[in-house]
This record gives C-alpha cells, structure tokens and sequence, in this order.
C-alpha cells in the first residue's frame, strides 16, 4: 500500500471511529485510486450511525418511559378505573375496587343477620 | 482531543472516574466475586441494547423485549464465564457481541417457524428488515460480518466496542489496557481501515 493511499484512508478511518461527519460524494471524486476501500469505509460509517440512531431511540423511550410513570402516580380526576394517566394499564385498581365491593357486601349481610336475630 | 462521544443509551451508570476498568472486573468476575460481576452485567447491558435494536427486525421486537432478549443473553454468558478466555483486547465485548446476534438469530428463526401466526407472516413481509439491513443491504452486512470474523480478536473487539457498542476512547483503552484515550483511538482508526481492506479481499473472493 502507498504511504499516500494509506495516509488518507487512516484519516477516513480516523473519521469514521470518531463520528466527523463526512462528505463521501467529495472524497468518491477526489481519491479515483482508493474507491473500493472507500466504499467499505463509507458502508463503516453507515454501521457506526444505525448504532448511534439506536441509542438516540433507546434514550428517547427510556426518557418517554420515566415521563409516563411519573405522571402515571399523579392520577386524573374521572379516569376509567383500570387505566393510568399514561394511558398504561392499572390492573390493580380494579382488584381493590372489587374487593371494597365484597367487603361491603359482607358488611351489609352481617349487619343484616345480626338485626335479623335481635328481631327474633 | 475534543469530546468525540456522542451521547449514549445508560452513560450514567458508566465512565465514573475511580470505578473499576472491564478487565479488572472481568478478573474479578472470573475469580468468583459476585459484586464484579454484577458491575460487569450492568456495564454491558446498555451496549448491548444498543447493538440489539440496530439488529433486531421491527417485527421482531413487536414479539420479544429487547430488554428479555439481552438480559437472557448476558444471564447464558455470565453462567459460561469459566469457559471464556481472555485471549486478547476486547475479546469480553466481542464475546458478548457474538452471543448477542446469535440469540438474535435463534430468536427470528423460533419466531418464522410459527405455523399459526398469519398475521405474523403478514408482518414479517412488511417490517423482516433490521435497521442494519435497511441502511446497508443484506450483501454488505455478509460481506461486513465475514470481514470481522476474519480480523484478529483484538482488532475485532476495537471495531465491535467502538463502532457497534458505542464506548468511548477512555474505555475501550481501560478496556485494553492501552496506556492513552489516544493510543486507543489511533488503535481503534487502524483496526476500522483494516476492517474495510479485508471486505474488499472478501469482495474480490466472491
């Protein structure tokens, strides 16, 4: 490898590692002799950015997530009951609410029995 | 040097001056010290999140967590800890890396051969790319991961933590024991040139 050839596909290399943006329509055009590593190179930068977008999409879901369970604690006046201010699921809402009603029931039938035997 | 790194999924449980460098708790972990291996989980699992969403398939990550499918993937390499040999610099990243996709692909194959989900099929034909296969085609990924299967493990681990990981200098150089951020970065630029010389020897092969 010529020392020139080498000198600038280190420096795309050195520009790809680092995340420098770089203009592959320019460098196609000025380096004919080095096209095929070039290409390689330019399919490089590519891998490195649909890491750098996935982790972009990682943080703005992680941040979306904490977003929505904040307010999720908060509650809204007249939400249906089951479903968070996030628009999440709360299956637990709908378990207290149907042991309230059979704690009331019970209340209510013992109550009753007891006013029935003090009648008799 | 400037600031290079751009920001990455779980920085802040990473790079905190004073915490322990990957090889030492690789070290550790390997000695049988819980808590270092319980660090090293931790440090690896937001890069590998990283590098599962790129490959994962939309599709695919509509049927299993990203999440599950890292977490099960870091619980199957930490049980075979014993079994890894640290034979060169970054040779733990590209270990867990390789573990990573293979999980990936077992997963997709588990998922194709479904035979009730019509619907699925459906999906399949719509979204059966992962964001890699769509920004560079199916041919220059083979031709990418025959390339880096044919680098020496050192030069593999440079381009898998830093290009597909996402780590900074400073710790791909705690990482590999290289004596400066520089020395790492250069290491790092030598080893992405190499990568792209040998997929045009593998073009020229085919």
């Amino acid at each position: 490898m010529s020392e020139d050839r080498e000198k600038e596909l280190l420096r795309l290399a050195e520009a790809v590692s680092d995340g420098t943006p770089v203009d592959w329509e320019q460098e196609r055009g000025s380096h004919p002799g080095i096209q095929e590593p070039l290409e390689h190179l330019a399919v490089l930068d590519r891998v490195r950015q649909v890491h750098e977008e996935s982790s972009r999409v990682l943080i703005a879901a992680g941040a979306k997530g904490r977003r929505g369970e904040a307010a999720s604690t908060k509650g809204r006046e007249g939400e249906p009951a089951g479903d968070g201010a996030s628009g999440r699921r709360r299956p637990w809402a709908i378990w207290v609410a149907i042991a309230l009603i059979l704690a009331a029931v019970a209340l209510a039938l013992f109550v009753y029995s007891n006013a029935a035997k003090a009648a008799r | 040097m400037p600031d290079r790194d751009p920001p990455r999924a779980g920085d802040r449980h990473r790079d905190r001056p004073g915490d322990p460098s990957t090889g030492e708790l690789l070290i550790r972990a390997r000695a049988g010290d819980a808590r270092a291996r319980d660090a090293l989980l931790e440090r690896s699992r937001e890069p590998l999140r990283r590098f599962a969403h790129g490959r994962l398939p939309p599709y695919a990550r509509d049927l299993f967590d990203t999440d599950d499918l890292v977490q099960v993937t870091l619980i199957k390499a930490f049980q075979h800890m014993g079994q890894f040999e640290q034979r060169g610099e970054g040779a733990f990243f590209a270990y867990l890396r390789q573990i990573t996709l293979n999980k990936i692909r077992d997963e997709i194959r588990r998922v194709s051969r479904r035979p009730d989900r019509t619907e699925f099929k459906d999906s399949i034909a719509s979204s059966a790319r992962s964001p890699m296969e769509e920004a560079i085609g199916h041919e220059a990924l083979d031709r990418y991961e025959s390339a880096l299967l044919a680098m020496t493990e050192a030069q593999r681990g440079l381009v898998v933590m830093r290009l597909e990981l996402g780590l900074s200098y400073r710790e791909i150089a705690e990482s590999t024991g290289s004596p400066s951020e520089n020395a790492a970065r250069m290491a790092v630029a030598r080893a992405v040139m190499r990568l792209a010389e040998q997929m045009d020897e593998g073009k020229a092969e085919e």
